[in-house]
């Protein structure tokens, strides 16, 4: 499935927002897989200097990934479409 | 509240700040660069103070306002004036309607500090009700009259709930706010408001301009603009926010090129209108109909976000704005200004908008501008006055040197008199360096000699003499100043030239001015022809040395006149009614009042209640900036008498630097504190040396009146002790012969005492008794009771080494009780010294301590209940050390106790 970034902004001093956010976006998506969507949480991305926060979804399309977002309360600033790779074994 | 993004650290200092507990004034400073938040920042303090439930007075100035007189002190006290105006006295709340333009300022022109005064007086006010926060949205563009008054009134209102939040910008040639320097720098906390961070940035574009950016423009938007969120914002209209990697952006290298392209966007019709309100300020939509601009003009402007309107005003939504526009209006700039004089009512508001729209010179305009500083002046906008007193010289005709002249020299007083007194020296300076003609140049010789130091300002004079030869009027003037900044050398020379000049011309005035100098400095020489109305005379000094000057030697020469003796209360009712006039309108007259009732308290034996009024007096004189040597006087001769050595030392020390400082050297009555010190600390021998430089420094200014000489009988005292006999009988002739001179009965007592113990050192014991006892009568016929108290020491101590015992111990149980009643430390512990040397018990040496405080209190006719609050006793606890009195001393009321007591 591909894979989508959606930006969040994280104030300094909110560091502690970040798990909250991650819990409620597996709450979110764990809601909308039981009525059948696709969508699924991966992971954060903190860039604390820019207080910028990233959330890794994976997602059938960007639609879903935005509708999981607001569920979990992110305020997203942009949802976009990433490409990820795992590091290759050597 | 709006929110404020990416400022969670800020907002948090900010609420700390207004939540906190408040134990006096303090200010918080948002400071940054334009357009980085700070007004959002403030704003949302604004609001956290009032959900705080502070009551909140704002004001947001903006730069074309600044030399609008009281402009920011209306906007705050918008909303309160009613209800603070009922609880004004009278002066100061016709003062505070005058600058608030709710009345004329008809006969009588504002006393600026009474002004100052009724916005201290309404600030402690409020406060009284709940914690204020004064808030002021760029706080440097404040008009100077209105930041004047609020300086002065946050100074004096120590330990109030009284917040200041203010922003400043950090920017190059910037001034930090008046308002801030008037409060100590520790309680001034600063606020640094930086940049955006990417993030923050991203979620400001999204809430204010809606969309999202892609990364690589909104990184390219973060980085032009340093993260100012005002830069940002412009440069997101202007930009394709989805433009891609590729593409070429042009982005504005600046912004006051990226302001000029927003606002070029904008119609014809709204910019006219913006150029307006941007020379104008914060502007009335009425203001706007009459100047013939549409209402609808503004809606585009409006829509854009670059002004909005609200309860009938028009502003800028951005400080920055205004500056971007005004700049680039060029020539309009002029018409624009003529435009708006033409339609504004406020006289002063007129004035100053034709002096902006001129550059040649005009004398229609000169003159209107010259009376509108006059205005100003009535209102105490002495800031004000002084602008417009100088664009009225600017604007006077080359044809017509003395009308400029003269608005220069105003200008300059205007600046002297609001505190700018290096403008008003470089008025003066620049003036003296054109080709000025002799009448006007000893006038400007005058005023530069007032910005000047005593050495200087002597030279001056003397080149303003000359300046002057045809004008005997202003010579006159002259010499009265001369007479006065050389007081310690040769003024009276200068003073009776000043009073044959009046006398030739047969003015009035002139000659009331010169006699007061004449008279104040007449008194000083010991001369016994000086006239004695001076209380009458004195009035006339402010004048003859040039505006309301506070003049220490003449409330000496009263003090020292009538305040010992019988008539002191003449002296005494004399300061308390000054007191009482200025103290509602000019608070520095009433440190000379307070001065003046701290010597009649001491003469009295009143140390305590002198104590207060010496400190209250120097307290106020520090408050206002006009410190003098003298100020420490009292409190320095009161403190020692009451055995407080190091205050004593303190204010000693202090008062002869000043004394360097201000005079350039040091007067014998500041010598001779020194040696009082000494005296006090056990150190004869430095006493000594102080008191004989006090008396040869007052010989060599001519000082021939006694009571100024007033440390001789200790110098007399201490030559006697030390063997010196001669000298000690030379000093007392002479100090003698000039009390008789000038009928001074209580230094004629001082002497008697010197006598008498001069006798004894003598070994002419008959004599020295006779002499002292004569002494005690002396100084009770003056009533002047410490010198009682020391005279019946001294003669206690003769009859103790003729073996007088009984004789010794009344006089010096007398003397101790006198000590003890005015608080004589040191003297009272010389006294219980010599009782011991006596030995045996005595009724009253037999109390304790502490009987003997009830006792002299019951004879002093105190009730018990007034003896415990006194002594901080219980009343059971008096009347158990009464019950002991009346035993020991074989009394049985209060009435007999009086007469024991008094006995001695």
């Amino acid at each position: 499935m591909p894979s989508y970034l959606v930006e969040t902004f994280l104030p300094r001093g909110a560091a502690g927002e970040r798990q909250a956010r991650e819990r409620r976006a597996r709450s979110a998506v764990d809601a909308m897989a039981r009525s059948g969507a696709r969508v699924r949480f991966v992971g954060s991305i903190h860039v604390p200097e820019d207080e910028v926060c990233f959330y890794t979804f994976e997602a059938a399309s960007g639609a879903e990934v935005v509708v999981a977002a607001k569920r979990a309360g992110l305020e997203p600033l942009r949802v976009v479409e990433a490409v990820t790779s795992e590091a290759e074994e050597p | 509240m709006p929110v404020v993004v990416g400022r969670d650290e800020e907002l948090a200092s900010i609420a700390a700040f207004v939540e906190g507990p408040i134990d006096g004034p303090a200010a918080l400073v948002l400071e940054g660069e334009p357009g980085i938040g700070k007004s959002a920042l403030w704003r949302a303090g604004v609001d956290l103070a009032r959900e705080a439930g502070m009551r909140v007075l704002t004001a947001l100035p903006a730069e074309a306002e600044t030399g609008l007189a009281f402009a920011g002190l209306g906007d705050l006290l918008d909303g309160v004036l009613d209800e603070v105006l009922p609880a004004l006295t009278p002066p100061r709340r016709q003062a505070l309607r005058v600058a608030m333009l709710r009345d004329d300022a008809s006969d009588d022109p504002v006393d600026h500090r009474a002004l100052a005064v009724a916005v201290r007086d309404a600030l402690q006010r409020l406060s009284r009700l709940q914690p204020v926060l004064i808030a002021v949205d760029d706080a440097p563009w404040l008009d100077a009259a209105s930041a004047s008054a609020l300086a002065f009134a946050i100074r004096r209102l120590p330990g109030q709930p009284v917040l200041l939040m203010l922003t400043e910008r950090l920017s190059r040639g910037f001034d930090a706010a008046a308002l801030e320097a008037a409060l100590d720098p520790e309680r001034v906390r600063r606020l640094a408001v930086g940049p955006l961070s990417v993030g923050a940035l991203h979620q400001l574009l999204r809430d204010r301009v809606g969309g999202t950016f892609a990364r690589q423009t909104l990184l390219r938007i973060h980085d032009q603009s340093g993260g100012n969120p005002f830069y940002a914002l412009e440069l997101a209209q202007v930009l394709d926010r989805n433009a891609g990697p590729s593409q070429a952006i042009r982005v504005p290298e600046t912004l006051d090129e990226l302001l000029q392209s927003r606002l070029a966007g904008l119609p014809a019709a709204a910019g006219e209108a913006l150029a307006f309100v941007s020379a104008f300020g914060a502007t009335p939509e009425a203001l706007l109909e009459r100047a013939g601009i549409a209402h609808e003009s503004l809606d585009s402007a409006v829509a854009a976000h670059v002004i909005e309107r609200e309860n009938g005003i028009v502003r800028f939504t951005h400080p920055l704005l205004p500056s971007a526009i005004y700049q680039h209006l060029g020539g309009q700039r002029r018409q624009l200004h003529a435009e708006i004089a033409r339609l504004v009512d406020d006289p002063l508001a007129r004035a100053r908008h034709r002096a902006l729209s001129q550059d040649l010179p005009d004398a229609a305009i000169a003159a209107e501008l010259d009376q509108a500083a006059r205005r100003a002046s009535d209102l105490g906008a002495l800031e004000v006055a002084a602008e417009l007193s100088e664009h009225a010289a600017r604007l006077t005709p080359p044809e017509t040197p003395g009308l400029r002249h003269g608005r220069s020299l105003a200008a300059a007083r205007a600046h002297q008199a609001a505190g700018e007194w290096t403008r008003a020296r470089a008025i003066v300076t620049g003036l003296l360096a054109e080709p000025v003609d002799g009448s006007w140049r000893a006038e400007a010789l005058i005023q530069l000699a007032e910005l000047e130091s005593v050495d200087r300002a002597a030279e001056l004079l003397e080149e303003a003499l000359h300046a002057a030869a045809t004008r005997p009027d202003l010579q006159s003037v002259i010499e009265c100043r001369l007479a006065w900044v050389r007081r310690f050398h040769a003024g009276f020379e200068h003073a009776r030239a000043a009073l044959v000049l009046a006398d030739r011309l047969g003015d009035d005035e002139l000659r009331a001015r010169a006699r007061a100098v004449a008279t104040v400095l007449r008194w000083f020489t010991g001369d016994p022809t000086s006239p004695q109305d001076l209380p009458g005379l004195v009035r006339h000094l402010p004048g003859a040395l040039g505006g309301e000057r506070l003049i220490q030697e003449a409330t000496q020469a009263i003090a020292n006149t009538f305040a010992p003796g019988p008539v002191r209360d003449r002296a005494r009712d004399l300061f308390e009614a000054e007191y009482r006039e200025w103290h509602e309108r000019d608070e520095p007259r009433t440190a000379r009042a307070l001065w003046g009732l701290a010597w009649v308290e001491f003469w009295a034996g009143n140390w305590a209640l002198a104590a207060e009024h010496a400190a209250k007096a120097h307290d106020v004189a520090i408050q206002y900036g006009i410190e003098v040597p003298q100020d420490h006087l009292p409190i320095t001769v009161i403190a020692v008498h009451r055995g407080q050595l190091e205050l004593a030392r303190e204010h000693a020390e202090r008062g002869l630097d000043l004394a360097r400082e201000q005079f350039g050297f040091h007067p014998p009555q500041h010598l001779a504190v020194l040696g009082l010190v000494a005296a006090g600390s056990g150190n004869e021998p430095e006493a000594l040396e102080w008191y004989e430089r006090a008396q040869k420094r007052a010989a060599s200014l001519g000082w021939g009146e006694p009571s100024v000489r007033w440390w001789t009988a200790d110098h007399v005292e201490l030559l006697l002790a030390s063997g010196r006999i001669d000298d000690a009988l030379l000093m007392l002739d002479i100090w003698e012969q000039d009390a008789r001179r000038v009928d001074r009965p209580w230094v004629l007592a001082d002497a008697t005492r010197s006598r008498g113990l001069a006798a004894a050192a003598c070994g002419d014991v008959e004599e020295a008794i006779r002499l002292l006892a004569q002494a005690v009568g002396d100084h009770e016929a003056v009533d002047d009771p410490f010198g009682r108290a020391r005279a019946l020491l001294a003669l206690g101590t003769v009859r103790r080494r003729a073996r007088q015992k009984r004789a010794a111990r009344d006089a010096i149980t007398a003397a101790l009780v006198g000590f003890e009643r005015v608080g004589a430390v040191i003297w009272a512990a010389k006294a219980r010294a010599e009782l011991g040397r006596i030995g045996g018990r005595q009724p009253v040496e037999g109390l304790t301590p502490a009987e003997r405080r009830v006792a002299v209190l019951v004879a002093a006719g105190r009730t018990n209940r007034e003896i415990a609050a006194a002594l901080f006793l219980g009343e059971r606890t008096v009347a158990s050390h009464l019950t002991h009195v009346y035993a020991k001393l074989g009394v049985r009321s209060r009435t007999e106790l009086a007469a024991k007591v008094q006995q001695f």
